[in-house]
């Protein structure tokens, strides 16, 4: 079992714009908001890498990603606390990295973040990706009240983490750059990188598209035509390539 | 981006080699899945893409399952069929299916159009009459084409069986725990009912399966078409689901029929499809019936929480208490 924080398991508390049609219950398919099978956290990652030779996975991580991850690329997938990449993976081994909660830590400052990072890009082989996420401090910190399991001391912490911790998305691809990545693409996630419904990258195009498509509440519409994209999304992932 | 589905993208015909040109949605199962699948149980799916051109307007609209999922290449096999069809060309997208040994994609063209689903709440009593006419209209044309053009999905001359079509449902419903007796009147009802006119239906004629675009109605999502041959279940449905989504609209559909509001144009919407179906009240009535027990059923088997079938059940138990009164056949629908 991961040690991921209860967001995760108990779903992500959503603001009134988040709401979709209220459809669920109309369509014999493809209606709004299906179970998911947990499994289908990885199929971005199917996406992104064709058959990783290594792939390494810095706890914690969601069951389901690590799932796929272990079905999909057979013995290849190693699941490690992040402090043990320095001491254990040796130069250019691996093929994708994946920092999913790991740098939500309050250990991880800019300088471990960073550090953390420059290890990451060191395991990475010629063409390797790592695939970092950082949550919107608006929803872990802000809207996670609604979460019964999660005290007000740890939301406040989280979201003083995410507007001023190195993790937030402001911060990530700056520190992704200085580890020696070349420019990290950005996607938006909904409604959790564990238990993922959409991507979308972040272009004010794609963001439209997703929008129109996938039928919101209009509530949200102000929101994307001022651009303020990552106010409407929980979670961001980085894909920064070697 | 893999490059598994960049080559089959490209085989498609689609130009596109970045994820960044691509939005993953309805991300709902692992590809593959561990399972074999079985029926229609929602996990079965996998994921569907949206496509941007190079201008990032979305171009094409990608459902990706797994190779031997048959639902979908059913789908395929059929929209193919319906999009070449000249008569068909601003109902139906123009769609492509492609595969892997690991994954199964249908390309269809992005109708870019407002999704019936989000106009209907908006729309006046009359408009709401006049739109689901105009819809329904357009999916009888696609039925009757589609019964020309693969005669393999015809009702057999002399209609169907209501009590057959429904069978399956009533047995399922049976060991889901509704009770014997009502299992029973209802087979009853539609044994009583016999045979009727009986036309391949879309299957899953709701709001979000229709856009609004250019001037016609577009249909998507041509998974059960054709599977099902209850006579007006797109009609019964439609008016359900589309009345739904209007503000108050929650309601069973037999009380939505009688409803001081919803009533007037329902029954108006239904009396025409029915007339142009050729149904007696009888037939009407048994399969008003036919389609109760075959989405309640069918939503239960899917394996979808209770929110999703439990109105489907309560209308259901409110017909069996119409039918212990007992009501006639004729006047089962109140038209």
């Amino acid at each position: 079992m991961s040690t991921l924080p209860p967001r995760s398991a108990a779903g992500v508390a959503r603001p009134p714009w988040a709401l979709g049609a209220p459809a669920a219950a109309l369509g014999t398919s493809d209606a709004g908001d299906e179970p998911t099978r947990p499994d289908a956290a990885g199929n971005w990652l199917w996406l992104v890498t064709a058959q990783p030779r290594r792939l390494l996975v810095l706890g914690p991580a969601a069951d389901g990603l690590v799932e796929f991850a272990r079905r999909r690329f057979a013995s290849t997938t190693t699941v490690m606390p992040a402090a043990y990449l320095a001491r254990t993976v040796p130069d250019a081994s691996a093929d994708c990295v994946i920092v999913a909660n790991a740098l939500e830590s309050p250990a991880f400052d800019y300088a471990s973040t960073l550090w953390l990072l420059r290890h990451c890009r060191r395991v990475l082989r010629p063409g390797g990706v790592c695939c970092a996420a950082a949550p919107n401090p608006l929803w872990y910190g802000l809207l996670a009240p609604r979460d019964a399991e999660v005290g007000a001391g740890r939301r406040l912490a989280r979201l003083a983490r995410g507007l001023w911790g190195a993790a937030r998305p402001g911060v990530l691809p700056q520190l992704l750059r200085r580890a020696g990545f070349a420019a990290a693409r950005r996607y938006y996630v909904e409604p959790s990188l564990d238990a993922p419904r959409a991507f979308v990258p972040a272009t004010g195009a794609a963001v439209r598209a997703y929008e129109r498509q996938s039928a919101r509440s209009r509530l949200r519409a102000p929101l994307v035509g001022l651009g303020l994209h990552a106010a409407l999304f929980p979670d961001t992932l980085f894909l920064a390539h070697v | 981006m893999n490059r598994e589905l960049c080559a089959l993208l490209t085989e498609a015909g689609l130009a596109t080699g970045a994820w960044s040109d691509i939005i993953l949605l309805h991300n709902v199962a692992a590809l593959p899945t561990p399972e074999t699948p079985r029926g229609d149980y929602i996990w079965n799916r996998g994921f569907n893409l949206l496509v941007l051109d190079a201008h990032g307007r979305p171009a094409h609209y990608c459902k990706c399952r797994r190779p031997d999922d048959e639902a979908l290449a059913h789908e395929t096999r059929v929209r193919e069929v319906l999009a070449r069809d000249p008569a068909l060309a601003a109902i139906v997208p123009s769609t492509r299916g492609v595969a892997s040994g690991a994954i199964q994609i249908q390309v269809s063209r992005h109708v870019p159009g407002e999704s019936f689903s989000r106009a209907v709440a908006l729309l006046s009593t009359r408009r709401w009459e006049r739109a689901v006419g105009e819809i329904l209209a357009a999916v009888e044309r696609v039925t009757a084409r589609a019964a020309e053009l693969m005669p393999q999905l015809a009702a057999p001359a002399g209609g169907v069986a209501l009590a057959d079509e429904a069978a399956w449902a009533l047995e399922h419903l049976g060991n889901a725990g509704v009770p014997p007796e009502a299992v029973g009147r209802l087979a009853r009802v539609l044994e009583q009912a016999g045979r009727a006119p009986g036309f391949p239906q879309h299957g899953d004629l709701w709001p979000g399966n229709i856009v609004r675009y250019g001037g016609s109605w577009w249909l998507l999502d041509f998974e059960m078409f054709g599977r099902i041959r209850i006579p007006l279940y797109d009609a019964f449905h439609l008016v359900r689901t589309s009345w739904h989504l209007r503000p108050g609209g929650a309601l069973p559909l037999l009380a939505l029929l009688r409803d001081r509001v919803a009533g007037p144009s329902s029954r108006s919407v239904l009396s025409a499809a029915a007339r142009r179906a050729g149904l007696s009240r009888a037939q009407l009535g048994g399969a008003f019936v036919a389609y109760l027990v075959d989405i309640a059923a069918r939503l239960h088997r899917r394996g979808m929480p209770s929110a999703y079938w439990l109105p489907y059940v309560a209308g259901l138990q409110r017909l069996d208490d119409d039918l212990a009164a007992p009501t006639p056949l004729e006047d089962l629908v109140p038209l």
